[in-house]
């Protein structure tokens, strides 16, 4: 089983699957009546990834590059930003969130990494809109499918966005596809990392590896194995459990705010229409 | 004689807009020498209707249908909406239409709803799986989900269909093939086998576009009665696809595979009852 999970997060066709993604891209953005794409590019793969299928769905001169980076931003991740842009020759911003930031937590001197993190990611989003309305553009999101299973993100802030083509591939999927549209091999290669403090490691702060993570991800959803299948395949039990919490704990940060239901018809519930209506 | 497949792109819960294209293509089918323009699943509404079914919903005497009914004096057409009966149940419909009139209804009879799909929550089921006398000859309509029932097909084949015409909108998924979802490639193995078990021509309508990140798989196709794809669709663009149906196939793949000659639905029907009286 456990070779069957390996073989399965192979995209086999990754033209094909470029192409879709560009496809999606394209569609969605256009139907709705823009042209334009910002997005985030922090210096790691998934955003060089979105940029790269952005370019390659819209023209570079339809996609803005934003980089926003803090004090303690690591050189690597500005730079590695900077490389993004300047491969792709698009409209590039670099902002300084520094400012507002630190204007913030002078009122809050002990507050701790999460919440300077989730500071940062929530200005982040509130720069991008406040780009998106200037230069009427929709903002496209960065979240890969493993974050979004296991709620590596920060609710409305890196998770706010309006399309995201990358939400149904999986970190090691993206590195596949990242390495396949050409994003530079020492961003695809690097320890990934939402460097929000120094030193912080995707796989450190999570506990696991990207690769046993997807694996255990994919044989849960994609599979629908039961706990049981997962551990009999060789997973470490605590590891499953592990898993398999983070994504029942996190299902809120996948969920839109819930509507106490009166009325015959409720607007998260039973008002069911598609965000492409009429579109 | 030839046979048009309109590779379409709804535009999600617009009727008019939809209802526009839809003569738009015909007209350019039947300029190009077709004697039926075929088009996919629910193209006159869009696929994830969900709520909108109520309010794009027609009955069969509706002046709505007009413009169809006066282009079937020039081209036959079959096209795809919702279909609301006079006891106000609400049917995903395929219409037969030619000279002026609705000539046969296919009402869809196995809905899915399971996974990514919900069509049982607001379709109704049909009952009936038919033959008629279309321009080609011998023929009979089924919808999407009715084919992944090897029941329907029979049904079809028992009946003397030498014409099965598949519409659908199938969202794509399965990123594990070449140059296609694995979705469009499961249609092609399906076309090819049951044209070749049915000695018929089958007909796949397919739509494109996207809904809410839903890619449908494109790849429409014809196959003819040895099994072979005689003409075939891109994955993604809109388009007027044209096959020649050469009659004498059918004659020819029959007499070389009698099946139809040595079926026994008599048999059939006689372990089905017994199959299902030891329930």
């Amino acid at each position: 089983m456990r070779s069957r999970l390996e073989r399965e997060l192979h995209i086999r066709d990754k033209q094909f699957i470029e192409e879709v993604l560009t496809y999606f891209i394209k569609e969605e953005v256009q139907k709705a009546g823009f042209q334009k794409v910002v997005v985030g590019i922090s210096g790691g793969v998934d955003s060089a990834l979105t940029a790269f299928l952005s370019v390659k769905a819209l023209g570079r001169e339809n996609v803005i590059g934003l980089s926003m980076p803090y004090k303690t931003s690591s050189k690597s991740s500005v730079e590695d930003a900077r490389l993004v842009a300047q491969k792709l020759e698009i409209e590039f911003h670099e902002i300084d969130i520094t400012p507002q930031i630190d204007a913030y937590f002078k009122q809050f001197p002990d507050a701790d990494n999460v919440r300077r993190g989730n500071k940062m990611a929530r200005e982040r989003m509130s720069i991008l809109y406040d780009f998106a309305h200037w230069k009427k553009a929709l903002v496209i999101g960065t979240s890969n499918k493993s974050e979004l299973l296991i709620g590596y993100s920060t609710r409305w802030g890196d998770s706010a966005h309006d399309i995201n083509p990358i939400g149904d591939l999986y970190k090691t999927q993206v590195w596949e596809m990242a390495e396949f549209v050409g994003v530079p091999e020492r961003i695809v290669k690097k320890k990934p990392s939402a460097d929000l403090w120094p030193g912080q490691t995707d796989e450190g702060e999570i506990g696991l590896s990207y690769r046993t993570l997807d694996q255990i991800l994919l044989g849960y959803v994609d599979l629908r194995l039961k706990r049981e299948d997962l551990i009999k395949a060789g997973f470490d039990e605590k590891t499953v459990d592990r898993v398999l919490k983070l994504v029942r704990n996190s299902q809120y940060k996948r969920k839109m705010p819930i509507v106490c239901k009166i009325a015959q018809r409720t607007v998260d519930k039973d008002f069911l229409y598609l965000r492409d209506w009429g579109l | 004689m030839k046979v048009a497949v309109a590779q379409f792109k709804s535009v999600l819960g617009d009727f008019e807009k939809n209802l526009q294209k839809t003569v738009e293509f015909s007209e350019e089918a039947r300029k190009k020498g077709a004697k039926v323009c075929v088009f996919p699943e629910l193209n006159l509404t869009g696929y994830n209707v969900w709520d909108i079914t109520f309010e794009v919903a027609v009955q069969l005497n509706s002046p709505k249908l007009s413009p169809l009914l006066e282009m079937s004096r020039e081209i036959d057409l079959i096209v795809g909406l919702v279909e609301e009966s006079p006891e106000h149940i609400f049917y995903n419909s395929a219409l037969y239409i030619s000279n002026g009139k609705i000539k046969h209804v296919h009402r869809k009879v196995y809905l899915p709803t399971y996974g990514m799909f919900d069509e049982g929550r607001f379709f109704g089921h049909g009952n009936r799986v038919e033959a008629f006398d279309s321009a080609l000859g011998r023929s009979s309509i089924l919808i999407c989900e009715d084919l992944w029932h090897m029941s329907t097909v029979y049904l079809a084949f028992i009946q003397g269909a030498k014409y099965l015409f598949a519409l659908s909108s199938s969202p794509g998924r399965g990123y594990r093939e070449k140059s296609m979802f694995g979705n469009a490639e499961v249609w092609m193995n399906m076309g090819e086998f049951y044209a070749r078990m049915t000695g018929s021509y089958f007909i796949y309508a397919n739509r494109v576009g996207c809904e809410d990140g839903f890619v449908f798989s494109g790849k429409s196709f014809v196959a003819n009665p040895y099994g072979e794809l005689v003409a075939e669709a891109s994955p993604f663009e809109e388009e007027l696809l044209i096959a020649e149906i050469k009659e004498e196939l059918i004659r020819s793949a029959r007499a070389n595979l009698p099946l139809l000659r040595d079926e026994r639905p008599e048999m059939v029907i006689k372990n089905l009852r017994r199959a299902l009286d030891e329930e």
